[in-house]
């Protein structure tokens, strides 16, 4: 047997059992026998088990480091889990990931999730129809192109009868003759012509229509032609060859009014303007007159005329009649006779 | 049959090639219009206007091998349509979890089974929290299986910013996932 300073030597391996078999044996012997030895053992076995049982590194320093630093680094391994799952890190990365894991189960749960999720999510894809689903879509779907079949069978089955039993009645058939093209402008050419009937039906058509063409006069010929018009409107009442020279005249003369040229008195080219529209005054009194005489006389007429029919009856009508012609056609003839021109007193022009 | 192909047929006019079309997506129309929707009757309305209007848009379909990304689209501006005109806020998770989940093609029997189911119904809970964005770029992305370019080209956004966003959503996801469970999510630890 060995002594306790052969032993004690030993007592280190023995106690975390890395002695070789026939030591380990020799040292339990000794143990059995020796209390002191044997109390070193157990203190040393029982370090050994401690310090196997503590953990390897201070994980409170380290968060506590961490944080007076650059923070937790959970953030930054989440941030490459899903790579480091795919195993597409590069190897440096990827010893620095590991490393956290071993340290973090927060992550370390995560990285697991992340490992089996890429087998599960394709398993949701496909979800079963039944047997009903492919006959619904075929439904429908066939409903919108009718195949060939389909619309020779609609077509026997068809109420309307077919256009070779039904021939064309003579009106059809000449409508049908028409081309489409030449269809369609008499469609267009009749809706035109209904427009412009209800168009030139209203009251007001002939005011506008007047009032159009005046516009349009005046846009064709000018303001400076359209001014002459009550001259050449005094010449025809006035009924002489020379009319239309005096109105000219006039009508130059008033158009170098206020320039100073033209003078004042009988034979200045005012006293000719001013005799002109003297006279043109005097033809229109004597025509109104004329035409005031005659209405009263055809008034008289008719109140004549009333009498009658009111007094003497029926047979009385005819000669009333006669007579109210005879002035209607006295008052036309005056419209035709010579008018009377007053010639104007001497002097009259210079005023 | 190459979808191609099937394509070609279907702008030809023929009934039996548009009906295998409908037959072959019909399955991801209708999970596509539940995640935006949520009802389930009013999913499948959705579903078959969806298919109504891909028919009459078949002939402008000219690249076949971005017929999903455009059949896709037309999905998704019909549901945001049906959004505006119902103003609901989507999805509305009144369908059951296992109404829609446990109908895959491929279903792992056993343990393997139950906790898909498990995780699934998490998942579907979780997404439900989430934001729009994050919700439609999770659903175009990882559930309905588009390229980043495809994804960018039909939300009118940069690839980066697709790539980003698609990121964040899983992130935030996650998060929900281990909020929920109180961080005993569903998992076999970390590889």
């Amino acid at each position: 047997m060995r002594s306790c300073r052969q032993i004690r030597p030993l007592l280190p391996a023995w106690a975390g059992e890395t002695l070789p078999d026939e030591f380990q044996a020799q040292v339990d012997a000794h143990l059995r026998v020796c209390s002191t030895c044997r109390a070193l053992g157990d203190s040393l076995r029982e370090a050994l088990t401690e310090l196997a049982d503590a953990p390897p590194d201070d994980a409170e320093l380290t968060t506590s480091i961490l944080a007076a630093t650059t923070g937790s680094s959970c953030q930054s391994c989440r941030s490459r889990l899903c790579i480091w799952v795919e195993k597409n890190l590069d190897p440096g990365e990827g010893q620095l990931v590991d490393e956290h894991l071993r340290h973090c189960p927060s992550c370390r749960a995560l990285a697991g999730v992340l490992q089996w999720l890429p087998g599960v999510l394709p398993t949701l894809r496909d979800v079963s129809t039944g047997e009903s689903f492919t006959g619904e879509v075929l439904a429908r779907t066939s409903r919108l192109v009718p195949s060939a079949a389909d619309f020779a069978t609609a077509r026997a089955h068809s109420p309307v009868p077919q256009a070779s039993s039904d021939p064309l009645s003579p009106r059809r058939q000449r409508k049908a003759s028409i081309p489409p093209a030449s269809r369609r402008m008499a469609g267009a050419l009749e809706r035109l012509g209904k427009r412009v009937r209800s168009w030139t039906a209203r009251p007001l058509f002939p005011v506008e229509a007047a009032y159009a063409a005046t516009l349009l006069a005046v846009l064709i010929f000018g303001p400076a032609t359209m001014s002459s018009i009550p001259q050449h409107a005094l010449s025809w009442l006035r009924g002489e060859g020379q009319g239309l020279q005096t109105a000219g005249t006039s009508l130059s003369a008033r158009s170098q009014w206020g320039t100073g040229t033209v003078g004042h008195g009988p034979g200045s080219t005012a006293g000719r303007v001013r005799s002109a529209r003297v006279k043109a005054y005097h033809v229109f009194e004597s025509h109104a007159h004329d035409v005031w005489g005659t209405a009263k006389e055809v008034s008289q007429q008719l109140r004549a005329l009333q009498t009658t029919v009111r007094t003497r009856g029926q047979r009385d009508i005819a000669p009333a009649l006669a007579r109210l012609g005879e002035g209607f056609a006295r008052f036309w003839n005056k419209g035709s006779h010579e008018p009377k021109v007053h010639t104007p007193q001497e002097g009259e022009g210079q005023r | 049959m190459e979808l191609r192909e099937l394509l070609e047929r279907c702008q030809q006019g023929d009934e039996l090639a548009w009906e295998a079309l409908v037959r072959r997506y019909q399955s991801r129309i209708l999970g596509l219009t539940i995640h935006y929707v949520g009802h389930s009757e009013d999913a499948r309305d959705l579903a078959q206007e969806i298919f109504v209007k891909i028919y009459r848009r078949l002939s402008s379909c000219r690249e076949p091998e971005h017929f999903e990304a455009w059949m896709l689209r037309i999905g998704r501006n019909a549901c945001l349509d049906h959004q505006r005109r119902r103003k609901v806020r989507p999805p509305a998770q009144d369908l059951p979890i296992e109404e829609w989940t446990g109908l895959s093609d491929s279903t792992p029997a056993g343990d393997e089974y139950m906790l898909l189911q498990s995780r699934r119904r998490l998942v579907h809970r979780a997404m439900a929290a989430l934001n729009e964005t994050n919700r439609e770029i999770l659903l175009l992305r990882d559930i309905q299986g588009l390229a980043f370019s495809e994804i960018a080209a039909m939300l009118a956004i940069p690839v980066g910013t697709a790539k980003s966003r698609s990121n964040r959503a899983r992130l935030a996801l996650a998060e929900k996932i281990v909020e929920w469970s109180g961080g005993n999510a569903p998992a076999r630890g970390v590889a």
